[in-house]
């Protein structure tokens, strides 16, 4: 059990990390917020 | 909504020994996953009450995608930012729904289709794109790419507008998913107006 549930929360981390990288290269995240951009996601 | 997307990234992050910077970058993603989802489920659920899903779905898809080339205002808060954008995407959606049971409803909603597009466009050319202090816009080269990228969109959402007034023909539906597509280009090209900034109470 506690291995399924850290591979699932490998995929969530894959998922999210994907989708971040995704955003970064556009002018704003998604609509009226935009919150501080990670260091590493800067250009 | 910040501080739960706070703790669920680090629920994520801690069982595998992530660092500080790769937390940083899954509350990004998070966020971004959570806003998208948020924002669909109430403009769907709004849709259907009042019978303009597809109509509120084609404002926020449109306005969403031409909004991460151009930027534009943006809400100090994410709570405003959820209050304003299922606001105003129901808005537009009711609008163009509605505007379609009018008297003389198709050389009305013609005119205000093109009179948003030829306005929003105008104010993508001259303003896009606007960055923002937490993703600030430095390097010439990236606003050159995303200047291009809001110009090639905007061809994409004529091209559209152009195939929803072939549609409006036989499709009834058509011809208020034209005015939903021009009148949310028209409302993101406004938000690239310095004083759009206090419109959703923040900064530009």
């Amino acid at each position: 059990m506690k291995k399924y549930l850290k591979q699932t929360l490998a995929v969530a981390a894959m998922v999210c990390s994907f989708v971040a990288t995704a955003m970064a290269s556009s002018a704003c995240l998604w609509f009226y917020y935009q919150p501080e951009e990670p260091k590493s996601l800067r250009d | 909504m910040n501080s739960l997307i706070q703790r669920f990234s680090k629920i994520i992050a801690s069982p595998l020994n992530y660092n500080e910077e790769q937390t940083a970058v899954i509350q990004y993603g998070l966020f971004a996953i959570v806003q998208i989802v948020l924002i669909g489920l109430l403009i769907t659920l709004i849709g259907i009450l009042a019978d303009c899903v597809l109509e509120c779905w084609i404002v926020y898809v449109a306005a969403g995608l031409l909004r991460k080339s151009t930027g534009g205002a943006h809400a100090k808060t994410a709570n405003a930012c959820l209050v304003v954008s299922v606001i105003a995407v129901s808005i537009i959606g009711m609008t163009s729904r509605y505007i379609t049971f009018l008297p003389y409803a198709l050389p009305v909603s013609i005119i205000i289709s093109l009179f948003a597009f030829t306005f929003g466009c105008f104010f993508v050319f001259r303003l896009a794109p606007v960055g923002h202090p937490n993703k600030p816009l430095n390097k010439p080269e990236k606003i050159k790419r995303l200047r291009r990228q809001s110009l090639i969109i905007l061809l994409i959402y004529a091209a559209f507008a152009i195939l929803f007034l072939v549609l409006s023909h036989r499709f009834e539906r058509g011809i208020s998913l034209l005015v939903s597509l021009c009148l949310s280009v028209l409302w993101q090209a406004m938000t690239l107006v310095k004083s759009a900034g206090s419109s959703v109470g923040g900064c530009s």
